[in-house]
């Protein structure tokens, strides 16, 4: 079973995502900001990372590049979902780099259909 | 955040600390016209936008107990769901839960848009108050800026999926 670490400042996003990816058979593990993902994602590998790009603490493009840092996270998808969608900001995530850019609100098939392309 | 409601023209003026950013005076420009209000007036859309801020928090706090109850009930739907005979009624209600989701979002995109909003009206009612008002000692010959210096990171005006871009 392939492990998502999904991470959102918003408890009913978390929800929405936990639910949708573990009815689509994912383990999800959920954090509340880049900070609790990044103490998370030095325990445990993760197959794919789903972030949020606006929390405290620590965004998702600085938890991109935290990640992209750490051996174990080079390779892993991680993609960016946010209610952002200007192409400044997905040329940073680009740059940090993030897999992909997912505009909120999300579809549900369609995030698991993106999730399986990438995952590894 | 409550803010209390100021009793004069000087207490209208916000607590230093939660300014958010302070830089030096810039020369005015010379050509730029000035326009002058009383402080009365002033002093009332000051009061006017406490009142929207206020309106604003009261607003997230009814959005917050709401979505809390709506995922709950959201929950035992899903679980009375999945205890029903398989059939085309079961797998009708779960389809019809699963599609709910991208609605279901409606609460992160409006939280984030009244703290954007949120925070505009306290830049306005700072600025108002920097202009207007006679500044504190310890503030001669600073500026203080309020506004947010990033754009309202919410653009979507619908609940329709939003887009996917794979780098």
């Amino acid at each position: 079973m392939h492990s998502i670490l999904a991470v959102d400042d918003s408890a009913s996003m978390r929800k929405m995502v936990s639910f949708t990816l573990a009815s689509a058979g994912f383990k999800v593990v959920e954090a509340v900001d880049g900070v609790d993902a990044f103490e998370k994602a030095e325990k445990q590998p993760f197959d794919l990372v789903l972030t949020d790009q606006n929390m405290p603490r620590l965004d998702g493009i600085g938890l991109t590049r935290k990640l992209r840092e750490h051996p174990h996270f080079k390779q892993t998808p991680i993609l960016i979902l946010t209610t952002e969608s200007s192409d400044q900001m997905k040329q940073a995530g680009r740059a940090a780099g993030a897999t992909g850019w997912l505009v909120k609100p999300f579809d549900p098939a369609r995030l698991i259909e993106v999730i399986r392309k990438v995952i590894v | 955040m409550h803010t209390p409601a100021p009793t004069s023209h000087e207490q209208r003026r916000w607590p230093r600390e939660e300014y958010t950013t302070v830089e030096a005076l810039p020369s005015a420009p010379s050509d730029e016209p000035l326009v002058e209000i009383p402080v009365s007036v002033v002093a009332d859309l000051q009061d006017s936008l406490l009142v929207a801020m206020n309106d604003l928090k009261r607003l997230e706090g009814l959005l917050d107990h709401a979505t809390a109850n709506l995922l709950d009930r959201f929950n035992a739907a899903l679980q009375s769901a999945e205890q029903m005979p398989e059939g085309a009624l079961k797998a009708e209600l779960q389809s019809s839960l699963h599609a709910s989701v991208t609605e279901l979002q409606f609460h992160d995109m409006s939280s984030q848009l009244l703290v954007h909003i949120g925070k505009m009206l306290k830049g306005c009612a700072y600025i108002l108050a920097d202009q207007a008002l006679e500044p504190d000692e310890n503030e001669a010959g600073m500026v203080v800026t309020h506004m947010p210096r990033n754009p309202n990171p919410v653009t979507q005006s619908e609940m329709d999926a939003g887009s996917i871009e794979l780098f």
